[in-house]
C-alpha cells in the first residue's frame, strides 16, 4: 500500500515539475530572443502571469463548433502531462516505463485533436494552419523517430542514457559520433517543437504560421491549457535530449532534477540564439534538412558500430575524414557555385592536414613533404581560384585558349554562373539524393566491416567517392558536376593513406597533373559548350540521343 | 632502351606545338615520332624474345615482358599507318575550309601526346604509373574528339571526358584495393607488376575480388563494355576519322591491358580465376549482343563502325573469361586483328565520306564506280571486321567457338555464332548497299590524296600478310604472352 502511494506521489511530484518548470523555460527563451532583438523583452515569469491571466477569462466558442473544439485542448493537455510520466524526471527510472514509441506517440494524440480542432471553428485559416501542421508531421515523425532508435543503445525502446557512467561518457564525448548525433538530435527536436528555422512561434502574419493558425480561434482556459501543452512540449524534449546526452551517473544523484532543469536552460538559451540568426525554410526544405539530420544520425550509428583495428588511426584523422564525408554530403544542397568553391576548400584542407599528419608519423623524406605542398598549393589555392574566377578574367590564364581560338568568344559573353537559371535544375531532388547517399554510406560501411581487419578510414574514403560519383549524378550542371568529380578525386587520394598502400612518388606526381590539367579541360570544355549550346544545363546534351 | 619507344611521339608532340605555324614541317615531325616509336618497339621486343625473361629500364619505370611487348608493338606499327593517313586527311579537311590552318599544330601536337601516353601504359612497370597514362590519354584525345567543334562533337567530347574519368578513378580505386589485399602492411616491395605477380602470400579473397570488380568496371568503362559503353559511338563518331581510328583500333587495346595484367596478377589464388571468368564472360556477352544487335539500326557510318568495336571487344573478353591457353590465344589475336582491321574500316570510310560529302551511309550509293579502289576493299573489310577470311579474325572466332564447345558452354557457343552471324550480316549488308548499285547523277569523280590510297593500301597489305602467314616472331611472341597469363 505505501508503495503505491510513493509510486502515485513520485509520479504526481513528476507531472508537477514538468508543468511548473514549463513556462519558466519559455520565458527565458522569449528573454534572450529579445536581447538579441536589443529589446529588454518581458520578464522571466511572464508566461506564468499570461497562463493566470488566460485561465481566468472565459472561452468564446464558434457556434458551428462540434465537441471536438472543446476536448482537444483539455485533451491535448492531459496526453502532454501523461507523457511527462514516461521520462526519468526525477529519478533513474520513469514513473511509467512506457519507452520512446508511447512517448512520441502522446504528443501524436494532441496534435490530431488539435488539428481537428482547428477545422472546427470553420474558418479558412485555421484549416489552413491544420492542413500545413499534418504535412509537418508527415514530414517530422520518422525523421524524429529514426534519430531516437539510431540514437539508441539499449537495443529496446526504453529511454537510456548513451553512456551509463562517467568514464564511458567520456570515451564517447571524445568520438565525433557523439557530437554528431547531438546535433541530429537538434534539429530533429526544433521540428517537432516548432521553433525556428521550421516554424516561427511569434509569428502574428496569418499566412506564415504552421501551428498558431490551428489554434487561432481558442480562447481562454482552452488557450491556456493548449499554450502550456506546447510549454511542456518543449521542455519534456529538451529533457529527452539532456536524458539522452548526459551521463547516465548523474541521474542516480538527488541533484538531477536540478541538473536536468539548469540543462534544459542551457539548451533553450541555445536555442534561442539558434532562432534569433536563423530563418524560416521554406517548406519543401523542411524534408531537406530533416533528411540531413537523418543522415548525421546515419553515420554516427554507423561509426559507432564500425569494428575497427585497434590500433587504428588517431582521433584527429577520424574527425577530418569525417568532415570531408560531411562537406561532401552538405554540397548535394543547393548551393551557389562559389559556395561549393568553399566546400572543396574545406574539404582539401582537412585532407592535406590529414595527409601531413601520416607523413610525419611514417618519417617521409624531404621529397614526400614537396609533394605534399603541391597538392597543398592546387588544391587549396590554384584550383579554387581559377574556378572561382572561371566566369571572368580567369580564362585569360589558359594557353590552350590560344590555340583553341576562345578569344573572340570571350569577349562576345561572361560564363555567368550565378544567374544560369537552369544552375540549380537536377534530375534528382535533394532529398531524394540525400537518401541515396545514406544508402550508399551505409553500403561502403557494410562492405568494409564484412572485409575486416581495416580502420575506419576506409569506409568514410569509400563513402567519399560514392558520394562524389552521386554529386555527379545528381547534378545536370557542367561545372557542378565538375566539383562532384573532385570531391571523388579527393576520396581516391585519401584511399592509399586509408589502406597504408606505397604509392610511388612518380605514381602521385603524374596523379596530381592529371587532376589539373582535367580542370583546366573541363573548363575549356565548359566554355566551348555555353558557346555552341548556349546552356550548361547537360539536360540540353541531347543531339546524339538515338532515337528508335 | 624503352624510354626511346616513348621519347620520339612525347618530343614530336612537344615539337608540333612549337613549330604549328609550319604544317608540312609539323606533319613530317609526327610521323617520324610515330615511325621512331614502332622502330624502337620493335628492337626492344627483339632483346626480349633474345632472353625471353622480362626486364626493366630507365630507373625502373619501364617493363618489358610478354605481355607489354605484345601490347606495345600492336600500338606502336598501326599508329604509323594511321599518322600517315592524318596527313591526308588533315590537309584535305583544310583545302574544304572545315579546319584552320593554324590547328594542325594542335592536332598533331595532341595526337603524338596521346600515342606517348598509350605506349607508356603498355610499358608501365607500377600499376599507378599505368593508370596515370591512361588517364592522359583521356585528357589529351578529349580536345582530339572535340575537334571540329561543332554542338554535337562538343557533347561527345564532354560525354566521353566525364563517364571515362569516373570510370578510370573507379579503377584506380580497384588497383589500390588490390595492392593492399596483396601486399601484407609493412612490406617494403615496390607493388611493380612484376613483384605483384611474385608474391604468393594468400589474401583477403573477398577484398581481392572486390578490387577486381573495381578494375574491371573502371577499365571496362574505356573499353566500352555495356552498359558502360555509353560514351563511344559518339565519342567515335564524332572525331576525326584518324583519330575514330586511333581510338578504336588502339585505345581500346590499352584498357584492356589494364584488365590484363589485373587479371595475371589474381589469377594463381583459387576461386579467384571462377570469379574472374563470370564477370568477364557476363560482360563479354553483353557486349557482344548489343553491339551486333544495334549495328543494323546506324545511319552513320562511323557509328555502325564503332558498335563493331562494342562487338569485337565483346569477344576479346569473352575468350579471354573463357580462359585457358586457347581462349586467351584467341582473345590476344583477336584484339590485334582488330586492331588492324578497324582502322582499315575506318580509313575506307574515311575516304568514302570525303567522295560523297556526308557521312549519312543511306545517302551514298554506288561508291564502287566512284572509288573502285577504296569501295571493293571496303567490302571485304567489313566482311573481315565480322570474322571472315583472310583477316585474323576468322582464326579468332574460330578460336573462340572452339573453347566454348570444348569446355561444354553450349549457351556461349550458340550466342557467339547467332551474334556474329547478325554484325556480320548488318556489316555487309549496309557496306555492299554503299558500294554497289548505281552512283548518283551528277556525282563528281573523286581521287584521294596519295597518302590516304597509300596508308590504306600498305595497312590491307599488312593486314592480309598478318592473316595469312604473321611472322614467326610474333606468333612467339603471342605463345609467350599466353603462356605468362594463362600457364
Amino acid at each position: 500500500m505505501a508503495d503505491i502511494l510513493t509510486t502515485f506521489a513520485l509520479a504526481a511530484l513528476q507531472v508537477v515539475f514538468a508543468l511548473v518548470s514549463a513556462p519558466l523555460l519559455i520565458g527565458i527563451m522569449r528573454k534572450v530572443k529579445a536581447r538579441f532583438q536589443g529589446r529588454v523583452g518581458s520578464p522571466i515569469i511572464q508566461p506564468y502571469i499570461d497562463l493566470q491571466k488566460l485561465l481566468s477569462k472565459g472561452s468564446a466558442r464558434s457556434f458551428v463548433a462540434s465537441f471536438i473544439f472543446t476536448i482537444a485542448p483539455v485533451a491535448g493537455f492531459v496526453s502532454v502531462a501523461a507523457a511527462a510520466l514516461a521520462l526519468p524526471l526525477l529519478s533513474p527510472a520513469p514513473a511509467i516505463a512506457a519507452g520512446i514509441v508511447v512517448f512520441i506517440y502522446l504528443f501524436a494524440i494532441g496534435r490530431f485533436l488539435t488539428a481537428l480542432s482547428g477545422l472546427d471553428a470553420g474558418s479558412a485559416f485555421g484549416g489552413m494552419g491544420s492542413s500545413r501542421e499534418m504535412l509537418y508531421s508527415v514530414l517530422i515523425e520518422p525523421a524524429l523517430f529514426a534519430v531516437i532508435l539510431l540514437v539508441a543503445t539499449s537495443g529496446s525502446v526504453d529511454i537510456a542514457p548513451l553512456a551509463p557512467d562517467f568514464a564511458s561518457w567520456q570515451a564517447l564525448a571524445s568520438t565525433p559520433a557523439y557530437w554528431l548525433i547531438a546535433i541530429a538530435l537538434f534539429i530533429a527536436v526544433l521540428a517537432e517543437t516548432g521553433r525556428l528555422p521550421f516554424d516561427n512561434p511569434a509569428t502574428h502574419l496569418e499566412l506564415t504560421m504552421v501551428h498558431e493558425a490551428m489554434i487561432l480561434e481558442n480562447s481562454g482556459p482552452d488557450l491556456a491549457l493548449i499554450e502550456w501543452a506546447s510549454a511542456v512540449k518543449i521542455f519534456l524534449f529538451f529533457s529527452l535530449m539532456g536524458i539522452l546526452l548526459l551521463p547516465g551517473g548523474l541521474q542516480a544523484s538527488i541533484l538531477w532534477p536540478a541538473i536536468l532543469l539548469a540543462f534544459c536552460i542551457a539548451l533553450g538559451v541555445f536555442v534561442a540564439a539558434v532562432e534569433s540568426i536563423s530563418v524560416k525554410v521554406r517548406l519543401f526544405k523542411v524534408s531537406e534538412l530533416l533528411i540531413f539530420s537523418l543522415l548525421l544520425a546515419l553515420i554516427a550509428f554507423l561509426t559507432r558500430i564500425f569494428v575497427a583495428k585497434p590500433d587504428g588511426d588517431g582521433w584527429l584523422q577520424t574527425l577530418l575524414a569525417l568532415a570531408m564525408l560531411l562537406t561532401a554530403i552538405y554540397a548535394i544542397f543547393s548551393l551557389t557555385f562559389r559556395d561549393r568553391i568553399k566546400l572543396y576548400i574545406v574539404q582539401s584542407i582537412c585532407l592535406v592536414i590529414i595527409l601531413l599528419q601520416i607523413t610525419l608519423a611514417n618519417g617521409g623524406e624531404g621529397m614526400n613533404y614537396l609533394f605534399l605542398l603541391a597538392i597543398a598549393a592546387f588544391k587549396i589555392i590554384i584550383i579554387p581560384f581559377v574556378l572561382y574566377h572561371s566566369t571572368s578574367w580567369g580564362m585569360k590564364l589558359m594557353p590552350l585558349q590560344f590555340y583553341l581560338r576562345f578569344g573572340e568568344a570571350q569577349k562576345k559573353f561572361k560564363l555567368d554562373l550565378e544567374a544560369d537559371p537552369l544552375f540549380m535544375s537536377a534530375p534528382m531532388t535533394t532529398s531524394r539524393a540525400l537518401v541515396y547517399a545514406g544508402v550508399l554510406v551505409t553500403l561502403a560501411f557494410a562492405v568494409s566491416s564484412v572485409l575486416g581487419g581495416t580502420t575506419i578510414m576506409l569506409p568514410l574514403s569509400v563513402s567519399l567517392i560514392l558520394i562524389g560519383m552521386l554529386i555527379i549524378a545528381s547534378k545536370t550542371h557542367l561545372l557542378l558536376q565538375l566539383l562532384g568529380f573532385l570531391m571523388m578525386e579527393n576520396g581516391v587520394v585519401l584511399l592509399p593513406y586509408a589502406l597504408h598502400v606505397n604509392m610511388p612518388f612518380i605514381g602521385e606526381v603524374v596523379t596530381l597533373f592529371d587532376l589539373v590539367i582535367l580542370v583546366r579541360i573541363t573548363l575549356l570544355l565548359s566554355f566551348k559548350m555555353k558557346e555552341t549550346h548556349g546552356t550548361l544545363d547537360t539536360k540540353q546534351l541531347v543531339e546524339l540521343a538515338e532515337k528508335r | 632502351m624503352l624510354e626511346l619507344v616513348i621519347l620520339p611521339p612525347l618530343l614530336a608532340g612537344a615539337l608540333a606545338f612549337v613549330f604549328h605555324r609550319q604544317p608540312r614541317q609539323v606533319e613530317a615531325i609526327a610521323f617520324a615520332g610515330a615511325c621512331l616509336a614502332a622502330l624502337f618497339a620493335m628492337l626492344s621486343v627483339n632483346a626480349f624474345l633474345g632472353t625471353e625473361t622480362g626486364f626493366r629500364d630507365f630507373y625502373g619505370i619501364f617493363y618489358m615482358d610478354a605481355v607489354s611487348g605484345f601490347f606495345s608493338i600492336i600500338t606502336a606499327v598501326v599508329a604509323c599507318f594511321i599518322f600517315l593517313y592524318s596527313v591526308g586527311y588533315i590537309r584535305h579537311e583544310v583545302k574544304e575550309g572545315v579546319v584552320e590552318k593554324g590547328q594542325i599544330g594542335l592536332y598533331y601536337g595532341l595526337l603524338s601526346f596521346f600515342l606517348a601516353a598509350m605506349l607508356t601504359a603498355t610499358l608501365a612497370a607500377h600499376p599507378v604509373v599505368m593508370w596515370a597514362a591512361i588517364e592522359a590519354t583521356t585528357l589529351a584525345s578529349v580536345f582530339l574528339i572535340s575537334f571540329y567543334q561543332t554542338s554535337s562533337s562538343i557533347e561527345a567530347a564532354w560525354k566521353f571526358f566525364i563517364i571515362n574519368s569516373v570510370g578510370i578513378l573507379l579503377a584506380l580505386a580497384g588497383i589500390l584495393f588490390l595492392m593492399f589485399a596483396l601486399i601484407p602492411s609493412g612490406a617494403t616491395t615496390g607493388g611493380n607488376w612484376d613483384a605483384l605477380m611474385a608474391l604468393h602470400e594468400a589474401p583477403n579473397l573477398l577484398f581481392l575480388k572486390i578490387a577486381f570488380a573495381f578494375i574491371l568496371v573502371g577499365f571496362g568503362t574505356k573499353v566500352g563494355l555495356v552498359p558502360l559503353h555509353v560514351w563511344l559511338p559518339d565519342a567515335h563518331s564524332q572525331a576525326p576519322t584518324p583519330v575514330s581510328a586511333i581510338l578504336s583500333g588502339l585505345l581500346l587495346n590499352i584498357a584492356f591491358y589494364g584488365i590484363v595484367r589485373s587479371y595475371q596478377v589474381v589469377a594463381p589464388y583459387d576461386s579467384m580465376v571462377q570469379f574472374a571468368s563470370g564477370l568477364l564472360i557476363g560482360f563479354g556477352l553483353l557486349s557482344l549482343a548489343i553491339g551486333a544487335l544495334r549495328i543494323y539500326f546506324q545511319h552513320n557510318i562511323k557509328r555502325m563502325l564503332a558498335y563493331s568495336s562494342v562487338e569485337n571487344m565483346g569477344i576479346v573478353t569473352l575468350a579471354f573469361g573463357l580462359g585457358g591457353p586457347l581462349g586467351v590465344g584467341a582473345a590476344l589475336f583477336h584484339m590485334a586483328s582488330h586492331s588492324l582491321a578497324k582502322p582499315l574500316a575506318f580509313f575506307a570510310s574515311g575516304i568514302t565520306a570525303f567522295a560523297f560529302n556526308t557521312k549519312e551511309m543511306p545517302y551514298i550509293r554506288g561508291a564502287a564506280q566512284v572509288i573502285p579502289l577504296v569501295a571493293i576493299p571496303f567490302v571485304f573489310i567489313a566482311a573481315g571486321l565480322a570474322g571472315s577470311p583472310p583477316f585474323g579474325t576468322f582464326l579468332s572466332e574460330l578460336g573462340v567457338l572452339a573453347v566454348s564447345l570444348s569446355s561444354g558452354e553450349m549457351l556461349i557457343a550458340a550466342a557467339l555464332i547467332i551474334f556474329t552471324t547478325i554484325a556480320f550480316a548488318s556489316l555487309l549488308y549496309r557496306v555492299s548497299s554503299m558500294c554497289f548499285g548505281p552512283a548518283p547523277s551528277g556525282m563528281q569523280p573523286f581521287s584521294p590524296s596519295l597518302t590516304m590510297m597509300a596508308s590504306f593500301a600498305a595497312l590491307l597489305a599488312f593486314t592480309i600478310i598478318m592473316g595469312i602467314m604473321p611472322p614467326s616472331q610474333f606468333v612467339h611472341l603471342l605463345e609467350l604472352a599466353v603462356h605468362a597469363i594463362a600457364g
